[in-house]
């Protein structure tokens, strides 16, 4: 989640020997009171790093490969699976596919090997449920419970995380690494890199989602509109919950 | 420092009368407001100096102590009704607004009433503190406490589960402040009437009950003022 000061600062000198604090910050976008607060604190955390290889146009995973605890970064990268992929197409776009896909007199589906026609681009990553739907489609069943047990986090905070769409960068490699994909895959399902700096090839989702068969297709769906369903319930009931409590007590 | 917390307790109360009267005033839950001001005099009647005022004016007989224990019970009925459908149980609600709510609240009424009437009560005295020999003062202290305990132990269950599971922070801060506020009157009136060690904390656990109940219903209300116009939770979007 975060690298010592001191090698931040070593780093820092290496990669940009001519600027100050300041000027890294206003190319960077960071706030310089956060950047100090990460100073003082003696933690810079990885999107400070990779906000900065972005300005200074470095190679984002080979700029964390520069700090000891990520230096198996590129070598831990690879292609993300068509699992993987899958699991980063979102919700709507799924459905969009079956809509895509369902023939009529005047669009007849495509003969089988084909892949289908389609006019219209998936929604950039990551989407609404990127770490839940990654966590299931790359993990052994008891991922959760090994990636808590070997980061000595507690599971519910960890459930905390993934409910919310978000997991700490370190979590998302030990997850890659317990799981035996590519260790900069969950760094792009939690937004801290994109999928071109983890180097995932143009277009990947699109092609695992145009092979996909169509049945396949139907039943992910299914699944994901049914964990959909489950969350707008609970977002209800917290919210008749909120309106009785301020109706009675307000 | 019981008398600190007494007139600690009592600006609380007042300042929550104060603060819910422009919401009474519009209609909105008046009946908060009347709890206020009957913890205002409750809370104000338990402090000897005013007590003995009081209690002057109305023959000098304790009648104003009498008036403490029926502020109380209404107070933990008006608290009690709002909590329990604030938060949604029917189970607190029926136990409280149920026939067997409203049986206990008018044994307990009628038993607090006939002990006083057949206690021997000639001069003002705060707390009935001078008379507390007679079996009769005995019974009436006992039945004063019964009422406020059952309701605060029917509301135990329902805030508790409120402050692990409500969506917002806020009101799960707010629902944690109450049922503190209910499990200390339980244990105030345990302490009370049982053999338990914890008779030197009855004061702290009365007056911070009232503290802790003005705090969760301050929280409650912020949650209120700040609540989002519709709906009150953003929606997931469909993405």
């Amino acid at each position: 989640m975060s690298v010592p000061a001191k090698a931040f600062q070593q780093w820092l000198h290496r990669c940009a020997p001519g600027l100050s604090s300041a000027e890294v910050c206003r190319i960077a976008g960071i706030k310089r009171s956060t950047l100090a607060q990460q100073m003082v604190r003696g933690k810079v955390s990885i999107s400070t790093i990779v906000s900065i290889a972005r300005a200074l146009g470095l190679d984002v995973v080979g700029a964390l490969a520069g700090f000891e605890k990520y230096q198996d970064l590129p070598d831990g990268a690879a292609q993300p699976t068509a699992a993987e992929l899958i699991s980063q197409v979102s919700d709507m776009d799924l459905l969009r596919e079956i809509l895509s896909r369902q023939g009529s007199t005047e669009n007849p589906p495509p003969p089988a090997g084909s892949t289908f026609p389609r006019d219209w681009a998936l929604a950039p990553l990551p989407h609404r449920t990127s770490v839940r739907c990654w966590i299931d489609a790359v993990g052994p069943v008891d991922l959760r419970q090994r990636i808590a047990k070997e980061a000595a986090i507690a599971p519910q905070n960890l459930s905390s995380q993934i409910s919310a769409n978000r997991l700490a960068p370190d979590l998302a490699i030990v997850a890659a690494r317990i799981a035996g994909v590519g260790l900069t895959n969950g760094l792009v399902v939690t937004g801290t890199i994109t999928s071109v700096e983890a180097g995932w090839m143009p277009g990947s989702r699109t092609a695992a989602l145009q092979a996909m068969p169509s049945a396949a297709l139907v039943t992910l769906a299914a699944g994901r509109l049914e964990n959909l369903g489950r969350t707008l319930r609970r977002f209800d009931a917290d919210n008749e919950q909120a309106a009785a409590l301020w109706e009675n007590l307000g | 420092m019981s008398t600190v917390l007494q007139w600690m307790a009592l600006a609380v109360s007042l300042a929550c009368a104060g603060w819910r009267l422009p919401a009474a005033v519009k209609g909105r839950n008046t009946s908060l407001f009347w709890m206020f001001v009957l913890l205002t005099v409750a809370v104000g009647l338990s402090i000897p100096a005013i007590y003995l005022t009081v209690d002057g004016w109305l023959g000098g007989v304790n009648v104003a102590n009498l008036l403490i224990r029926f502020s109380l019970y209404a107070i933990f009925f008006i608290l009690a009704s709002k909590m329990a459908a604030a938060h949604r149980s029917r189970r607190s609600q029926w136990l409280i607004r149920g026939p067997v709510g409203l049986a206990a609240l008018g044994l307990v009424a009628a038993a607090t009433l006939v002990f006083f009437v057949i206690s021997d009560l000639p001069v003002s005295n705060t707390g009935l503190a001078g008379y507390s020999e007679q079996w009769s003062v005995q019974g009436y202290a006992v039945a004063g406490r019964l009422y406020p305990a059952y309701a605060a132990a029917v509301l135990v269950g329902p805030t508790a589960a409120a402050a692990r599971t409500a969506a917002r922070a806020i009101n799960r801060a707010s629902a944690a402040l109450l049922c503190l506020a209910f499990i200390m009157v339980v244990l105030a009136t345990l302490a009370q009437i049982s053999t338990l060690p914890l008779k030197p904390f009855i004061d702290v656990m009365s007056y911070g009950s009232i503290v802790c109940v003005a705090a969760g219903l301050a929280l409650v209300w912020a949650s209120f003022r700040g609540r989002p116009h519709a709906p009150p939770v953003k929606r997931p979007a469909a993405q």
